[in-house]
């Protein structure tokens, strides 16, 4: 987001490769990884009530 | 909620987690789809990574929505029940499933034709008509939710 702004402040609203390869960051795919799984094991949680 | 926990036998917890999952599946293609396809203004790339997230994330969503809701339907034992006994809640579930369904199918070939003719170049007004009944399915998936958790009557 920062890197899109400063992109964006400089005038560069085209294509940019160090954006892309930015947005296409493992990082990212980790923490969406995590959250879906988060998400799963709440609702399972929600569902099976273990230890009600 | 030990109480109401005990009440549900273990053997409906699969099916009603299929249906619930598919129900997040869905309502979260159509968020994506109809959020991309807002944003898009123009943009080839975001109008068809709108209209693959509606045909990839929400139709299968619904697909496993829809079979869990006929299990947990059938597991509940809600087809002995006479029609005028069905619940409301329950009325809403299945209205906004299948009608949304039908929905969901037109607004996925319109959009299909969209994205040919996005292809020729020939404009983007039939992914603004996938857009508004995207937008139209979310609203209606948002009262079924709400109904189906909250079960007014």
């Amino acid at each position: 987001m920062r890197k899109a702004l400063e992109l964006q402040s400089a005038g560069r609203t085209g294509p940019d490769p160090e954006l892309a390869a930015l947005n296409t960051a493992s990082t990212g795919m980790v923490v969406q990884a995590l959250t879906t799984l988060v998400v799963l094991l709440i609702l399972i949680d929600m569902i099976w009530k273990p230890g009600a | 909620m030990s109480v109401v926990a005990a009440v549900r036998p273990d053997s409906w917890n699969f099916p009603l987690f299929l249906h619930v999952l598919g129900a997040m599946i869905l309502v979260g293609g159509l968020l994506a789809a109809g959020g991309v396809l807002a944003a898009a203004r123009g943009d080839a790339r975001l109008l068809r990574l709108g209209y693959w997230s509606l045909l990839l994330v929400s139709l299968p969503g619904w697909i496993l929505m829809r079979i869990g809701a006929q299990w947990i339907f059938s597991k509940e034992g809600w087809d002995d029940v006479p029609d005028d006994a069905v619940p409301t809640w329950l009325g809403i579930g299945f209205a906004t499933a299948d009608i949304g369904g039908l929905i969901l199918l037109v607004s996925l070939v319109i959009g299909g034709v969209g994205i040919y003719r996005l292809r020729e170049g020939k404009g983007s007004g039939l992914l603004r008509a996938t857009l508004v009944l995207s937008l139209v399915l979310l609203a209606a998936y948002i009262v079924a939710a709400w109904a189906m958790a909250g079960k007014p009557s």
